[in-house]
């Protein structure tokens, strides 16, 4: 029989954390060491999983179904796709990165920390991996515990404002969420994802329960206008904190876009189409000046996620196989790159006690191994070919490009822009120089230890394997996407709105199937 | 007539004769300790003699008395409850010069209303359980005379129970000049036959409000907090727990049953009730400073939830039965914390401000993280117990069609996770001594007195609601199952 890998990815760090609890809370060694190999163990775990996963199979994997809650259809069941996979796999990379990232910062209470890291964890791995609405919604909220703990008691001066406005607003969008998905409950009379995605809702339901799916999901992501407690959460946070938010959770949205809104609502997603065309455009746009205006370096990594985070949801709703992978893509690699970026503002926050960019100079100077991260994470942020951030932004650009030319051009303006402050950002901190007097004066400080160092270089590795051979990568998330006929419906319904392309009607009965041939490939043909 | 149909009654009657004999017998102190042993192992084969008519699968129905799953569910969560309940005495009244040897056999007279509501297949039966449920408890909220918040409790609570109390008396009598009979099973078959007139209405409207005052629900909510902060903690987690959850059954029972009918008229009524009391108890609570108020609106905003179920009508009934005993075990895990937090400025009194919780992860870790789980669980965040509680009932309410019931649900749950956090922030981010509108001396000034038996309740309480994901079916296979029995 097969191992229940899933199972015991979402168990191991649950067990572990509670398992941490009962340590004497003055170990603090202990309490580190076990926390970063408990999570460790999970990393190899995932690693596992990834090297057992078949690529060439779309549908789902390492599936587990186990009868749940009694006289309802909600029951526990696990799997994993091509899309899903890649999250899994960041949420395990970055746990123990987080872990090793605080294992000087976070001086009180670290046991705590411990659990509410390894909980967070194993909450983030099971909302990747469910396939049951009512459980996928029990994850999505379980992470909001440990993250409000960790903003609050860890965070800087504002924490407790920053929490609450996190907690509030992720909750209210997830409460309607969770409406929407009791209501498609009583509609379909199931809540195991894969059927819900094969059952057509009636289109003025979708458009309800689209909205309610987009509270959620939106507030998440986050689109602009509901971004604001981004920048306050992140600045707030200790930097495990804001890598794991940046990393993970804001994939949630994204993920949560691809597995209910555009799936099971394809009518209503055409609908809204437009509208969230020209929310990710504003946030495009809008994010990148707001990151060129901040003064605090922090603030203006938050700001660049807002603005990356645009190209994901256009990209999602790009309506072909490009934009989507291309989403999917940047999600990952945005998850490398921005967790990099965080942690490159806590190395320096530790050191500095500052975030201001203007108190902050020299660096090229004073921390050379560390300028040198900065500037290859800063290259990859903004998008330069070879590096992750590249192939996900230029497929979603290419992407865009067929549905609407306009918006592609309105969203490459981002990429420029981004190139603006990202390279002003680090012609401040790295390069400009003050004179030798003044840094004899300052207060010395170190470059970057061995400890950061083993966090720092497996991340460049993945931004670049992920540049250089992104098949890796996009082909299982171009299989799976394929399979769950995110563009085939969306096509068939922009086909019919644009009668010069309809050529071939199997597309329109191509929806009925999940796992069998590829309409894809179809689709490809069709709009190529 | 076979006495096993009436097993747990005769072992509260019989165990009740026997305790009281014994008690006067004893010196005053010597019996308080002794009778409660007492009651406890009273309370324990009451609740044993429960299982074993669930078990050998029970059913019974006269005139006036109905033993079927769902009386036999309540009388085994009712008797649970007391026997917690019971423990919870020892420590309270451990130097209390009020520890009178009457305070278990009061309680003792509760469990039988309870179980007379449980089972009433009668009007008559309803007022008799109600009255003997809420003559006792008056009692018991006046225990402490010398302090003069418990006397006002005891007071309040009599002069609106005795109303309420003729509220059920009159709404029962407009239902028999309507229908001319009191039996539950003859009222069904008479409504059955003709439709509901206004008499009959009225009637029911006044039952069901003079019911709502016994489950405080708003708006005859008024008595709860004065009675909630007046009454001694121990009595105060007892009125909260099982009257409350039994009166609950009975409502559920009158409402389905003989009037399953009428849904339209009572739905109204019933979600009403649930939308003022979710708005009184939630923005009631955003206010308190008191934890024993805080409790109390709290307490409201969790009946709208209830009401939310009960609207839903028979769909609902296995919803209500789940979110009644999850909220059961929450608060008498929250009691359990709150009498081991000891305000050390006057020695017999517990820990009464919110602000007193400040800073109380870095003394005692345990309890912090025990009153984090439940606030949680109120708030209804997944995977606590809390989240499936409301998950069944909004399933349940929509399933009925009360979609705007949930929207104003669901917005009333977010608004109190404010005030559920406020509690977390207060004892883990310890932020607020910057604020400085707090009292510089209350800070942290909660000392912790443990002892084995609190410490037990609240552990298993906050594990049971942590791992609730994991053995929650069980939960969930015996409300419904309750939930068939008509």
């Amino acid at each position: 029989m097969d191992w229940p890998i899933l199972s015991l990815l979402i168990g191991f760090p649950l067990v572990g954390g509670l398992l941490l609890m009962v340590l004497p809370s003055n170990e603090d060694r202990l309490i580190k060491i076990s926390t970063l190999w408990i999570s460790s163990v999970n990393l190899l775990l995932g690693a596992w999983m990834w090297w057992r996963f078949d690529t060439s199979n779309p549908g789902l994997q390492f599936v587990e179904r186990m009868p749940w809650i009694p006289n309802t259809p909600i029951e526990y069941s696990v799997g994993v796709d091509g899309i899903s996979l890649f999250f899994i796999l960041l949420a395990c990379v970055l746990t123990p990165i987080c872990v090793l990232a605080s294992w000087n910062s976070i001086k009180e209470k670290w046991k705590s920390f411990g659990v509410a890291f390894l909980l967070l964890e194993a909450s983030m791995i099971g909302t990747f991996s469910v396939q049951d609405s009512i459980l996928f919604y029990l994850f999505f909220e379980a992470v909001l515990i440990p993250m409000f703990m960790i903003i609050g008691i860890w965070g800087g001066k504002n924490r407790v404002y920053a929490a609450y406005k996190f907690f509030l607003y992720t909750l209210i969008g997830s409460v309607l969420m969770l409406i929407a998905i009791i209501v498609m409950w009583q509609v379909a009379g199931t809540t195991d994802i894969q059927k819900l995605q094969n059952f057509e809702f009636d289109e003025n339901l979708q458009i309800w329960l689209w909205l309610g799916f987009f509270a959620s999901f939106a507030v998440k992501t986050p689109m602009w206008p509901v971004h604001t407690w981004l920048p306050d959460a992140h600045v707030q946070a200790p930097t495990a904190g804001s890598v794991i938010l940046a990393g993970v959770l804001l994939k949630m949205g994204g993920y949560g876009f691809i597995r209910f809104s555009l799936p099971m609502l394809p009518e209503a997603s055409e609908f809204f189409t437009p509208l969230i065309y020209a929310l990710s455009a504003i946030a495009v746009v809008y994010g990148s000046f707001c990151a060129l205006a901040q003064d605090d370096f922090k603030k203006l990594v938050a700001y660049s996620s807002v603005a990356h985070m645009g190209f994901v949801t256009i990209g999602l709703f790009g309506g072909n196989t490009e934009a989507v992978t291309g989403a999917v893509y940047q999600m990952i690699s945005h998850g490398v790159v921005s967790a990099a970026l965080f942690l490159c503002v806590g190395a320096i926050y530790d050191r500095r006690h500052t975030r201001q960019i203007n108190e902050i100079d020299s660096l090229g100077k004073v921390m050379p191994r560390y300028a040198r991260y900065l500037v290859f994470f800063s290259l990859a942020s903004i998008g330069l070919p070879g590096t992750s951030g590249f192939i996900g932004e230029f497929l979603v650009l290419i992407g865009v490009w067929k549905s609407s030319p306009l918006f592609a051009i309105l969203i490459a303006s981002g990429m420029v822009l981004g190139a603006v402050y990202m390279l002003y950002l680090v012609q401040r901190v790295v390069f400009k120089t003050a004179n030798n007097a003044e840094l004899a004066n300052r207060r010395p400080i170190t470059d970057l230890s061995l400890r950061e160092i083993a966090y720092f270089v497996p991340l460049i590795w993945v931004t670049l394997w992920m540049g250089i051979f992104p098949s890796t990568f996009s082909k299982p998330v171009e299989q799976s996407i394929a399979s769950e006929q995110i563009i085939a419906k969306q096509i068939t319904a922009e086909q019919i709105t644009a009668p010069e392309q309809i050529t071939a009607p199997e597309q329109i009965t191509a929806p009925e199937q999940i796992t069998a041939p590829p309409a894809p490939s179809l689709q490809l043909t069709t709009t190529e | 007539m076979n006495p096993i149909f009436f097993l747990p009654e005769l072992v509260l009657g019989i165990g009740l004769l026997a305790i009281v004999l014994v008690g006067t017998l004893l010196s005053a102190r010597r019996a308080f300790n002794l009778v409660t042993g007492m009651s406890l192992i009273v309370f324990l084969v009451a609740f044993l003699a429960v299982i074993g008519q669930l078990t050998a699968g029970i059913e019974y129905e006269d005139t006036f008395f109905k033993v079927d799953t769902l009386s036999l569910f309540a009388k085994a969560i009712a008797m649970a409850a007391c026997v917690v309940a019971t423990l919870f005495l020892p420590k309270y009244f451990e130097n209390n010069p009020d520890k009178q040897f009457e305070i278990p056999i009061l309680m003792i007279f509760v469990a039988i209303g309870l179980c007379v509501m449980a089972s009433a297949n009668h009007m008559l039966m309803v007022f008799l359980g109600l009255e003997l449920q809420s003559l006792p408890i008056y009692v018991l909220v006046t225990l402490e005379r010398k302090r003069l918040e418990s006397s006002e409790a005891g007071l309040k609570y009599f002069v609106l129970g005795a109303v309420s109390s003729g509220f059920v008396v009159y709404g029962a009598s407009l239902i028999y000049g309507a229908t001319g009979v009191l039996g539950f099973a003859e009222i069904a078959r008479v409504l059955e036959n003709g439709s509901a007139n206004n008499l009959m209405v009225v009637g029911v409207v006044m039952l069901i409000c003079g019911i709502a005052f016994k489950i405080s629900a708003a708006p005859f909510h008024m008595w709860t907090p004065d009675v909630y902060e007046g009454a001694p903690t121990p009595v105060t987690a007892f009125m909260a727990s099982a009257p409350k959850f039994v009166v609950v059954v009975m409502l559920l029972r009158i409402l389905n049953d003989p009037l399953a009918t009428m849904l339209p008229e009572w739905q109204q009524v019933i979600s009403l009730l649930a939308l003022v009391s979710l708005a009184v108890g939630t923005l009631g609570a955003m206010q308190q400073d008191s934890v024993k108020r805080f409790i109390a609106y709290s307490s409201i905003g969790h009946v709208g939830f209830v009401l939310i179920g009960v609207a839903a009508g028979q769909g609902g009934i296995a919803s209500v039965l789940l979110y009644s005993t999850i909220y059961l075990v929450t608060t008498f895990a929250m009691f359990a914390v709150i009498l081991m937090l000891k305000d050390p400025k006057s020695k017999s009194d517990y820990v009464t401000k919110l602000a007193e919780l400040i800073g109380l992860a870095k003394k005692d870790q345990t309890i912090a993280i025990i009153i984090l789980g439940i606030m949680f669980s109120m708030a209804g965040v997944p995977p606590l117990a809390g989240f499936f509680a409301k998950l069944s009932i909004f399933q349940a309410a929509l399933q009925a069609d009360l979609l705007w019931l949930v929207i104003v649900g669901v917005v009333f749950s977010v608004i109190s996770a404010f005030y559920y956090l406020r509690i977390i922030r207060r004892m883990y981010f310890a932020d607020e001594p910057t604020s400085g509108s707090i009292d510089e001396t209350l800070l942290a000034r909660a000392i912790v007195s443990r002892s084995t038996t609190l410490i037990l309740i609240a552990a298993i309480g906050f594990f049971a609601i942590a791992t609730f994901a994991v053995w929650g079916a069980v939960l969930f296979e015996q409300a419904n199952w309750a939930s068939h029995a008509f």
